[in-house]
């Protein structure tokens, strides 16, 4: 089942505030490395809100949850794991829907990280909002994090106070994925630049994920968006993964990338002829 | 209030009692002493709240078991401990006791302060008096001097910024006193203030908080705090809060190369920068701003 010959490693995927994206964020990059042949499995770890499943189109095949593995209901979590339509190597392990965040301890999820290491390649945690119970459970088996923020002040305060946490509990290898960016307004000043934010938090730039409409969409009809060609936040996460792949990619920054460029060339060529 | 203890020193701070473990002290006789603590040579101590800096030492589980027990034995209780060693924290935090992520390393200073005495060494050169009646900018000027070419030449580049002391800072709104003690030069002046140095970047929802003179090496990021009894000097941006002179010291001051905070506070005394100074906008000033109390109210200025 596993492609690479080391243990597998787990990824939390958080960010304090709410609505930045860990989930889009998660279910994106578990695509894009499960399409590019690696076993994954992704962990929604947060109980009482459970919406990766969603995101992937999954739901109605949850029988099992997270609660239900830690608490021993189902024999091996292999049985609770929710193979994707999509690709045979992702699957994914849902939250209880109807149970509070401390239904699951912390030395549990480690217990549960633990085994799933031995059995895939890239085990991704999808961490709640809130510096509470549920972020301490998602961290808890973590061997690096990811942490998704917007370009906003709030965000970034937030995000901050993560990469806090995150250094406090021993998880030296954070990395930043900067959410939502609209180049259009970081031009006009109006909005917080990669810089801006980088100045900040002085975590290493994983990828940087342009605003992008069609994602709404994506979400809604539970395909990520990394799948979609025509998609510019797509074409970000595919650089992401290609980075968490192999750090030496480059970053593709979302104002010169080869779709803006090649609508740039399009449009002067469509001007010239109507000229 | 020092306690002549062989393994530990005892410390009153405005939060308690603080007893920092010698990192290098025989446990049998750390244990032996602090059973003693109520009875023994100094036996002042009846119904105290200890606070515990146990430094960079891992401790088992029976060894905190014994520290506790020891401490029961005599009436008195444990507040919370600092340590480097997550072990420890973890230790003590499933006991249900506050563990926070530092140290001191008071306990150490002071034995190698009594080691240098022992040997006849003499480094009390400069006899510099604070709080003599001299005007607030020349008695700022002085200690500003000595903190800035004392140790610097010998610190690493601020950025980036390595944890190699890991000198984490704590995560929740607790309070916690750090004080490092440089690895290879001891203090050559006998402040009646310490210094603290700390090379990090201090996060949103961190705070120092220190009797004595804070300088920070790296960045103060937005949310982040130090509060000190003494001066704080800022060689990274400073974006967060400072409170220079937290006990009261009027000619306390905050010193730094990039002035981006949105709130200053001076002894009682507080300034908020207008908003046009931050985030977006870079600080436009540059050279070394220092902040001082002039009268009833803050203000910035060069420092030449």
């Amino acid at each position: 089942m596993r492609k690479g010959n080391n243990v597998g490693k787990v990824i939390v995927v958080t960010s304090g505030k709410g609505g930045v994206g860990k989930t889009t964020a998660t279910a994106n990059i578990g695509a894009g490395l499960a399409s590019q042949g690696h076993s994954v499995v992704l962990i929604d770890t947060d109980i009482g809100l459970r919406n990766l499943d969603l995101v992937l189109g999954l739901e109605n095949r949850i029988v099992f949850d997270l609660v239900d593995v830690v608490e021993g209901k189902c024999r091996s979590f292999r049985q609770a794991l929710i193979k994707d339509k999509r690709f045979d190597n992702l699957s994914i392990l849902a939250s209880a829907q109807s149970r509070e965040k401390d239904a699951v301890k912390p030395e549990q999820m480690k217990k549960l990280c633990n085994e799933l290491k031995d059995a895939f390649d890239f085990i991704i945690l999808d961490c709640p909002a809130g510096i509470e119970m549920g972020f301490k459970n998602a961290i808890a088996g973590a061997d690096e994090a990811i942490v998704v923020t917007n370009p906003e002040v709030s965000a970034v305060r937030d995000a901050d106070r993560i990469v806090g946490l995150l250094e406090a509990a021993e998880i030296n290898t954070i990395r930043l994925i900067l959410n939502r960016v609209k180049p259009g307004l970081i031009k006009r000043g109006q909005m917080l630049s990669v810089t801006d934010v980088q100045d900040i938090l002085n975590i290493e730039l994983l990828g940087q994920v342009p605003e992008d409409e069609r994602i709404v969409h994506s979400s809604n009809k539970g395909e990520p968006a990394i799948l979609d060609p025509r998609s510019k936040a797509g074409m970000a996460y595919r650089n992401v993964v290609a980075r968490i792949l192999d750090p030496a990619v480059p970053i593709v920054d979302p104002q010169t990338s080869i779709w803006s460029k090649l609508r740039r060339v399009l449009t002067a060529d469509l001007g010239a002829q109507v000229g | 209030m020092t306690g002549s203890y062989e393994s530990l020193v005892l410390k009153g701070t405005r939060h308690g009692l603080l007893a920092s473990i010698r990192e290098d002290a025989d446990w049998s006789l750390l244990v032996s002493e602090l059973k003693s603590l109520s009875s023994g040579g100094e036996g002042f101590l009846t119904d105290a709240s200890l606070t515990f800096d146990f430094g960079w030492r891992e401790l088992t589980e029976n060894q905190f078991d014994q520290v506790i027990s020891a401490l029961h034995d005599q009436g008195l209780t444990c507040n919370g401990i600092l340590s480097t060693s997550l072990n420890t924290r973890t230790i003590a935090e499933e006991r249900g006791y506050r563990a926070i992520i530092g140290r001191l390393g008071l306990a150490k200073h002071q034995g190698r302060r009594m080691r240098r005495e022992k040997d006849g060494v003499d480094e009390i050169k400069v006899a510099e008096v604070p709080n003599t009646v001299i005007a607030p900018p020349e008695r700022v000027e002085a200690p500003t001097a000595q903190a800035a070419s004392a140790p610097l030449p010998q610190a690493p580049p601020i950025e980036p910024l390595k944890i190699e002391d890991s000198f984490e800072v704590p995560n929740d709104h607790s309070i916690e006193e750090v004080q490092e003690e440089s690895s290879q030069e001891a203090p050559r002046i006998e402040d009646e203030e310490p210094t603290l140095y700390l090379r990090k970047t201090l996060r949103s929802g961190q705070k120092v908080v220190f009797a004595g003179n804070v300088v920070l090496l790296g960045d103060l990021n937005p949310g982040a705090q130090i509060e000190a009894d003494g001066d704080i000097i800022v060689m990274g941006q400073l974006r967060g809060t400072v409170h220079a002179g937290a006990e009261g010291d009027k000619n306390s001051t905050v010193i730094t190369s990039s002035m981006q905070a949105t709130q200053l506070r001076i002894a009682d005394h507080f300034l908020t920068i207008n908003k046009k100074n931050s985030f977006f906008k870079k600080s436009t000033q540059t050279g070394t701003l220092r902040a001082r109390l002039n009268g009833d109210s803050v203000v910035v200025e060069a420092l030449r």
